[in-house]
């Protein structure tokens, strides 16, 4: 009889464990895998109004690729994935280092920096657009000034909206960024800074040659984080834009909810849904794996 | 010979708290001088102000000749060995040892020099592409160490970097440092609380309590002759034993009524009242015929023995005192058995009780 | 060994005690740096409470950086009461209401379950657990327009789509990967050895939960109950999709409100409703402070 290395005695006694989790097997069988499982499938049937079972293979995933709405928001999501997640992570940075330098009012200034993190994305995006509005955000307050030229009307042109959509993120994004680096900041042995004062080696060049590198796990779980955010961004983009103008800034996230349940279209849905499925499978699997390979036998943090 | 490292009526604070109080130490060239004392007696904190890590409150600290108390740490001719070694964590063995010198601006063709004779005198030779995380404690060790030695330093210094091992690594590491020192003939400070350490390594110890030096001198004489009662009880391993009396003309009566003639021993003029004497145990030798010249004997009641295996420590009660002595090899006696025992006064210490300074 | 020159700063020889104090440039820097990233992250609160202050004619200005000239509070009554969506005329109240009668119980239920179901995934791991808890927190990670589809089916099947139990229930099972993962990790860090303790003294699978585990595991009830509280009131998608007419949370009736297409937008009384739907998981922030920072840097290991 197989015993469990850890509990001595072996597992048929733990039958009221057993039947405590069945609920939670259910919940993980039919609500996640299967609803996922559905998703799937009905991507691959002919469904539009109601689902129907006639099966048409890849027919939705390639009128999929050839819908200009779908291709804009992928694009889009790459514009984000560079300016945001890149931005959050600069800014995060700069913010937990700053605060690591042993400044005055460091509570208050990581409360200031982190309540974004706090509200809704519909918050977020429904202030950001009025302060983005021209005619009565930060445009028309500098212009109020007397500097009559001042332009801030990104979120106007199809060319710059999904970046207004950037920095709106970015204010609520990167005081995570900034409480994840520097907590990974605080576990840097303190010696460290002084060995390399002791040897003389610039601030600048401590942090980019000894303090970086260390940080690089709390950077990639930063990244992911950021990256899984853009990819499930959607409130943000119906409060602030509601992906206008035109489809400027659609993204992915939402072209499934509106083909879901404005357009009908339940083929072309799922079809998204799979593809994003599949896409946030092939970044997080690889991901975990690592992390479980790397922890080895220790405890999950 | 001109100090190589001088520090002068030296003081430190955190805010309104004195850690280190007025401190005046000079260390002599090739020298080998441990810090010792328990946690919070701030050696640590001495040793991080030599580095230029902390400020000073006031006073100076001069290295070969110059007053660095305002230079920074790179300017002042020291290198530091961190308890935790501190090693680059990203870069391989040769990084390490080049990085400060690469930033430093040296031409690469004496960086390469200097590594490889670095690597040469540690041998680190074969450790070279490696990274910290595949090195063992020792290799660490000679890293860190190696990582001051390229800087072609004045005054090494280390902060507790055994304490994080066990115990015998520990052993190990101690004497490769102590053949490292004697190799180099560099300056070396070296901060403990683990007394073995401070014994075996130093030229010099200087015990430390509470910001205060409280002896300096070689390991014999802080050892043999502790200059008060808190270094008495702090070196040595097991502690020496201290007997209470009263002291009058020469002659100290102990708590029971034992009378004990202090022959040979550098009383001061006058000297009387109440005192501890002090008797390591091993300058308590079990007397069997005649008491020696010069000798003095004590009465003890075998309490309970523990075997070492070289030597065997025995329990006992003196004079309703609690000591112990060490006899060679195996010394077992039988509880309770009445043991007449003897030592040389000469070599004993003697403290007054009240200040607890050696008399 | 000869002694090298050293033309190094702060060498001289009347130097004594502490080095003098100097202003460095870098310092400057950094305190110029975080004064500007604390206006730019403060920026937005401080024009919604200006403007949510304001008069409509104020507003028409358009000085958004502007202070009030008085303290007009009419924004705020009409934001709470009358605030009118097409069709229907009620304020930013009922959906207050609502996101707090979702809420409460979503959040109750789901802490409790995550402590119920981690405590059995850590300590008695009956056979299959690791692979449970794997596709749990796999499942954490896929946005919900995977699932969202296919659990609309079934919840109107079973007559749950659009009532208060349904969306409450969706909470739950959607909390369940960030829960799980939160009480796992908390749950392994305790010796096991106390568990075989308990187990050896005769206590039973309900009562070491409830009598030994649940009182240890108050630090991350708290934290928990924050993250999951904040999450719950600011969540838009489940509340779209799943609460029905009636039922519809405060984020999802500001976000009708406001983004009326039609009519005069008066921006003093939008705002005054944004801050009204902000105010609640804003409170929990700065009263609970490091508790929420623990719960956000517990939960990014999830997500």
């Amino acid at each position: 009889m197989k015993t469990s290395p850890r509990n001595g005695p072996p597992r048929f006694r733990h039958w009221p464990a057993a039947l405590a989790l069945s609920p939670v097997w259910a919940i993980a069988l039919l609500l996640f895998v299967g609803t996922a499982g559905y998703t799937v499938y009905l991507s691959f049937t002919a469904s539009r109004m109601m689902p129907v079972n006639e099966f048409v293979g890849f027919e939705h995933y390639i009128k999929l690729f050839g819908t200009r709405r779908w291709n804009t928001s992928l694009a889009n999501m790459g514009i984000l994935c560079v300016t945001y997640v890149l931005g959050c992570l600069v800014l995060g940075f700069l913010l937990a280092a700053a605060l690591d330098r042993k400044v005055r009012f460091e509570n208050t200034l990581r409360t200031i920096f982190l309540y974004p993190q706090a509200v809704s994305f519909v918050v977020t995006g429904l202030v950001w657009q009025w302060l983005m509005n021209p005619g009565l955000g930060i445009q028309a307050a500098v212009q109020g000034w007397g500097w009559e030229s001042f332009t801030f009307d990104w979120t106007q042109h199809r060319g710059t909206a999904i970046y207004a959509v950037a920095i709106a993120g970015l204010w609520q994004g990167a005081g995570l960024t900034m409480i994840l680096l520097l907590a990974g900041l605080r576990g840097i042995d303190h010696s460290l800074w002084q060995a390399a004062r002791v040897e003389g080696i610039p601030l600048w060049r401590t942090y980019v040659s000894v303090i970086l590198p260390e940080l690089t796990p709390a950077i990639a779980t930063a990244a992911t984080l950021l990256f899984m955010g853009i990819v499930r961004t959607y409130d943000l983009i119906v409060a602030m834009t509601n992906g206008g103008p035109g489809s400027a800034t659609e993204l992915p996230a939402k072209f499934i909810m509106d083909n879901l349940f404005d357009r009908m279209n339940i083929g072309a849905a799922t079809a998204g849904a799979s593809v994003m499925l599949i896409s946030v499978m092939a970044v997080i699997v690889p991901v975990l794996y690592i992390r479980a390979l790397r922890k080895g036998g220790r405890k999950p943090v | 010979m001109d100090p190589i490292l001088d520090i002068r009526n030296a003081s430190i604070a955190y805010g309104q708290t004195v850690v280190v109080p007025e401190l005046d130490l000079s260390v002599a060239p090739g020298e080998f001088i441990v810090l010792l004392g328990p946690s919070g007696c701030g050696k640590s904190t001495l040793l991080s102000a030599i580095a230029g890590l902390t400020d000073l409150a006031g006073g100076q600290i001069w290295i070969r000749g110059q007053n660095v108390t305002w230079a920074e740490p790179k300017d002042r001719g020291i290198g530091m060995v961190f308890q935790s070694y501190a090693l680059y964590p990203r870069m391989t063995v040769e990084q390490n040892l080049s990085f400060g010198l690469k930033v430093g601006g040296t031409d690469k063709a004496t960086i390469r020099r200097k590594v490889a004779e670095t690597a040469g005198i540690l041998q680190l030779e074969p450790l070279l592409k490696r990274r910290p995380a595949d090195l063992s404690g020792g290799q660490r060790q000679r890293v860190a160490i190696g990582r001051a030695l390229v800087r072609d330093v004045d005054v090494f210094l280390f902060d507790e970097p055994l304490s994080n091992l066990d115990a015998k690594l520990r052993g190990e590491l101690r004497i490769e440092i102590k053949r490292l020192h004697e190799e180099l003939q560099r300056t070396m400070v070296y901060v403990t609380h683990d007394q073995v350490e401070a014994m075996t390594l130093a030229d010099r110890i200087v015990v430390m309590k509470d910001g205060h030096i409280q002896q300096v001198g070689t390991p014999a004489e802080v050892y043999g002759s502790p200059a008060n009662l808190f270094v008495a009880g702090f070196v040595g391993s097991p502690p020496m034993n201290l007997l209470a009396g009263q002291l009058s003309g020469g002659e100290l009566a102990l708590g029971d009524g034992t009378r004990v003639t202090m022959t040979g021993y550098p009383l001061p003029e006058g000297a009387a009242g109440a005192a501890i004497l002090g008797l390591r145990p091993e300058q308590l030798f079990p007397l069997e015929g005649a008491l020696p010249e010069g000798a003095c004997r004590l009465d003890a009641r075998i309490d309970m023995a523990e075997e070492l295996g070289p030597s065997t420590v025995l329990w006992c009660d003196i004079a309703g005192t609690r000591c112990c002595y060490s006899v060679p090899g195996r010394g077992a006696q039988a509880h309770g058995a009445e043991l007449p025992l003897f030592f040389y006064p000469g070599a004993a210490s003697l403290f007054d009780a009240q200040t607890g300074q050696r008399l | 060994m000869t002694a090298r020159p050293r033309a190094a700063r702060g060498i001289t020889r009347e130097a004594e005690g502490p080095r003098p104090f100097r202003v460095e440039p870098g310092r400057i820097g950094l305190y110029l740096f975080l004064a500007v990233a604390a206006a730019f992250f403060i920026l937005p609160l401080y024009v919604m409470l200006a403007t949510s202050f304001k008069s409509l004619d104020e507003v028409r200005l358009a000085q958004i950086f502007a202070l009030p000239h008085t303290l007009d509070i009419s924004a705020w009554i009409a934001a709470w009461t009358s605030d009118c969506e097409p069709g229907q005329c009620f304020g930013i109240s009922a959906g207050f209401w609502n996101s707090v009668k979702i809420t409460v119980p979503s959040t109750a239920i789901s802490v409790l379950l995550g402590a119920f179901v981690g405590y059995i995934l850590s300590f008695w791991r009956p056979k299959g657990a690791d692979t449970l808890f794997a596709i749990i927190v796999l499942a954490g990670f896929i946005p919900l327009q995977v699932f969202v589809y296919p659990v609309v089916r079934a919840f109107a099947w079973l007559n749950l789509y659009g009532t208060l139990s349904g969306i409450v229930l969706v909470h739950v099972i959607f909390s369940l990967p960030l829960t799980v993962l939160l009480f796992r990790n908390y749950y392994a860090a305790i010796p096991h050895d106390l568990f075989q303790a308990a187990r050896i003294d005769g206590a039973g699978f309900l009562r070491i939960f409830w009598s030994l585990m649940l009182p240890m595991t108050g630090p991350m009830l708290v934290v928990a109950g924050i993250l999951q509280f904040t999450g719950i009131w600011n969540d838009f998608l489940l509340g779209l999709v799943f609460a029905g007419r009636e039922n519809l949370p405060m984020t999802v009736q500001l976000n009708n409100t406001v983004n009326v297409t039609f009519g005069e937008v008066r921006y003093n009384v939008n705002m005054a409703a944004t801050l009204l739907t902000a105010a609640v998981p804003l409170a929990a922030y700065f009263v609970s402070g490091r508790w929420f920072v623990r719960g956000i840097t517990a939960g990014a290991v999830k997500g």
